[in-house]
């Protein structure tokens, strides 16, 4: 069973929910009153359709989110056609370098995203791979030197905070950066049994950001050098975390709460870039970046530094607010005690 | 603006909610008190994340009905890797010609559905290529001499059944196929689609021993299509609501299964007014974002305003906001009247 679902199967019998494992689907079901309600990985039954497909369209929920008055990056969007058909550099007209590219729907964990892309070259080399799996890009500006956050939102409330950091290592002054790769690799390995972490793979970003230090993986870093190995902040891409539990400034809250409702998104991880997550938003600069409508959990759950947040209880007790008659009818017939409550009914 | 989309704005607007436009993100905008909803193409704001995404799996919906015991096409899927490696024949051992092939994931319209393969030769082209832009590809018995029919249902509800037809032309003893075709699409009424002439309407015409030459004696029906689509010219006859009620029941169940609250189901039988317990029935699929311009603009029968029905659940929802945004339209109008 996935980790996610592992966590929402354990949460929803601690609370005596109705859930069923589908083994050969592998979907978890919870059945309240008369409603079915189906959790898949990180999908949950918490968001709505066309909700959901602007979340999963980039591009569109930029749009969105700028029409409303948030801010987020310069972005432009296009087809396979279009990058066919037009020049690249009329096709980014208006944005400015460092540029980041990513598929513009279904990319997860940071997949095909390059960040901070200098030139045109690098830029067009990155779009000509995309688009053998990818029917649409997008491009948009990057922003340097802020912090990255994933900020878990559940209707009026800011239920999980996360720092994301990109893949580093640390120097020993014996080990080169490829040896001390390798080594972070094995101890990866065993964390990733029971801890959201993944392997550092070497490709084209890591590559790139090696040079921009001017280093390459046969260089020896100094003792306690901590050397940046990416710049996308994905785990799946090596990032690392730190959990801050729920530390936000109260303005930031309302904020990010009021752009989870403009998508019309429940339950949503926002990936923020900011200054820093407890100043206020209204005196530093910040942009949404993402709208996470099926965010990974385990990251608050059981995040490798910092403090655990427990949501997984919060977002199960959304359905159970849905339907308490049915809830408790359950509890009532199916716990220790049922014998008894059906021996009082009984009775009257 | 797309035809689903604007058959809701039209709706919205009738129906006088705060609807907008949304050009750059091209979909419909509903604030209604302090909740947002949006229409992207057929998409609406009615489905659990959780059952969509269980509907959007071909193989994992009929896996699901398959248990809890409503009737589905013997199937099986097939990953583009797989193909390439182990034999095809082995592969479909359990499944008997003719076949139906379709992706399993993302797929609308009919696009990459081929119909009635007869033989393993074919079956292996059809999905060479359809395998160019498809991981996944569900390979399904093909279920022949059935009527087709899209029920639409909201909150297990039924509120449209539509009989759905394959393209044909009928003949005049003077036009060859190809000739009546083009006639036909000459003289399609508005919301209708064209008659595609293409791999599936060739192999249709060589099935019945034909090709687009061939001039068909007059008052004779030449099929074109196996998929009945109307974006492959496929027609819509509207039934309105009427359908059996023990099959209104047993469709009302299924979806209460799947969690969908808007729903199109796809289904086969003999007659969707006969009771299923008597006849042979299969359902075909669960469409998450059914389209509305099937019922509300069929080719022939009763149009249903669904979308109407649909847009109501929101003002169901908020009833308070949906009074005080109609009073502030009254009170906007009295003010321009009293300049």
């Amino acid at each position: 069973m996935d980790r996610n679902m592992r966590l929402f199967y354990q949460a929803a019998q601690q609370l005596g929910l109705m859930v069923k494992y589908h083994a050969d689907i592998a979907y978890l079901s919870i059945i309240l009153g008369k409603k079915n309600y189906y959790f898949h990985r990180t999908i949950t039954p918490l968001n709505k359709g066309a909700s959901i497909f602007i979340a999963k369209n980039k591009y569109k929920l930029n749009k969105i989110l700028e029409a409303s008055g948030f801010p987020v990056p310069k972005a432009v969007a296009f087809t396979a056609n279009d990058y066919e058909e037009q020049s690249l550099s009329d096709l980014i007209q208006g944005l400015r370098f460092p540029l980041v590219a990513k598929p513009m729907t279904d990319s997860g964990r940071g997949t095909e995203v390059l960040c901070n892309i200098k030139n045109i070259n690098t830029l067009s080399d990155h779009i000509e791979r995309m688009i053998q799996n990818h029917s649409c890009i997008q491009v948009e500006e990057f922003h340097q030197h802020f912090k990255e956050y994933r900020i878990l939102v559940l209707k009026k409330r800011v239920i999980g905070v996360v720092e994301r950091f990109g893949a580093s290592v640390i120097g020993d002054g014996k080990h080169s950066i490829e040896e001390l790769i390798a080594k972070s690799n094995e101890q990866r390995a065993q964390l990733s049994l029971t801890l959201t972490i993944s392997p550092l793979i070497v490709d084209e970003e890591y590559m790139d950001c090696l040079a921009e230090q001017n280093l390459t993986l046969q260089s020896i870093p100094d003792l306690g050098e901590k050397i940046r190995l990416c710049y996308t902040v994905n785990t799946g891409r090596g990032g690392e975390i730190y959990s801050h539990g729920k530390q936000i400034h109260p303005l930031n809250v309302e904020y990010l709460c009021r752009a989870a409702k403009t998508i019309g998104l429940t339950y949503v991880g926002l990936d923020v870039i900011c200054e820093d997550i407890n100043l206020p938003f209204n005196q530093t600069n910040w942009v949404i970046i993402e709208a996470n409508f099926n965010p990974d959990l385990t990251i608050h759950e059981i995040p490798n530094r910092g403090k655990k947040a427990k949501v997984i209880n919060k977002l199960l007790l959304q359905l159970i607010y849905r339907h308490p008659f049915s809830y408790v009818y359950h509890l009532c017939m199916h716990s220790r005690w049922s014998i008894y409550i059906k021996m009082i009914f009984c009775s009257i | 603006m797309n035809k689903n989309i604007s058959i809701y704005f039209e709706s919205a607007l009738r129906l006088k909610l705060p609807v907008i436009y949304i050009n750059t993100a091209n979909c419909l905008h509903i604030p209604l008190g302090k909740a947002h909803y949006y229409f992207v193409d057929t998409i609406t704001p009615f489905n659990d994340g959780g059952s969509i995404f269980l509907a959007k799996n071909k193989s994992n919906l009929n896996q699901l009905l398959r248990n809890a015991g409503f009737p589905v096409s013997n199937w099986t899927t097939i990953h583009k890797d797989t193909f390439y490696k182990q034999s095809l024949a082995e592969l479909t051992q359990n499944l008997r010609f003719p076949l139906v092939i379709k992706p399993q994931l993302n797929t609308h319209s009919g696009i990459d559905v081929v119909c009635n393969i007869k033989t393993l030769q074919q079956l292996s082209d059809c999905l060479e290529s359809k395998f160019k832009r498809n991981p996944f590809m569900q390979i399904e018995e093909f279920q022949e001499g059935l009527k087709e029919y899209r029920i639409l249902l909201l909150k297990n509800r039924v509120i449209g059944v539509v009989e759905r037809r394959e393209s044909c032309v009928i003949g005049d003893g003077q036009h060859t196929i190809e000739q009546l075709i083009i006639n036909n699409n000459q003289k399609m009424a508005k919301n209708s689609y064209p008659i595609l002439i293409n791999a599936e309407c060739q192999q249709c015409l060589m099935d019945q021993n034909l090709n687009l030459n061939c001039i068909p004696v007059k008052g004779k029906t030449i099929r074109l299509q196996y998929a009945v689509n109307r974006a492959h010219g496929g027609r819509a006859i509207s039934l309105g609501k009427k359908i059996h009620s023990q099959n209104a029941k047993i469709l009302s169940n299924i979806t209460r299964l799947i969690g969908l609250d808007l729903v199109g189901l796809d289904l086969l039988c003999e007659d969707i007014n006969k009771p299923f317990s008597q006849t042979k029935w299969f359902i075909i699929e669960a469409n998450l974002g059914p389209g509305v311009s099937i019922h509300e603009y069929p080719d022939e029968g009763i149009k249903m305003n669904v979308s109407k029905k649909i847009l109501m659940q929101l003002i169901y929802r908020h009833p308070f906001a949906y009074f005080l945004h109609r009073i502030s339209i009254f009170r906007n109008m009295g003010k321009k009247c009293d300049g």
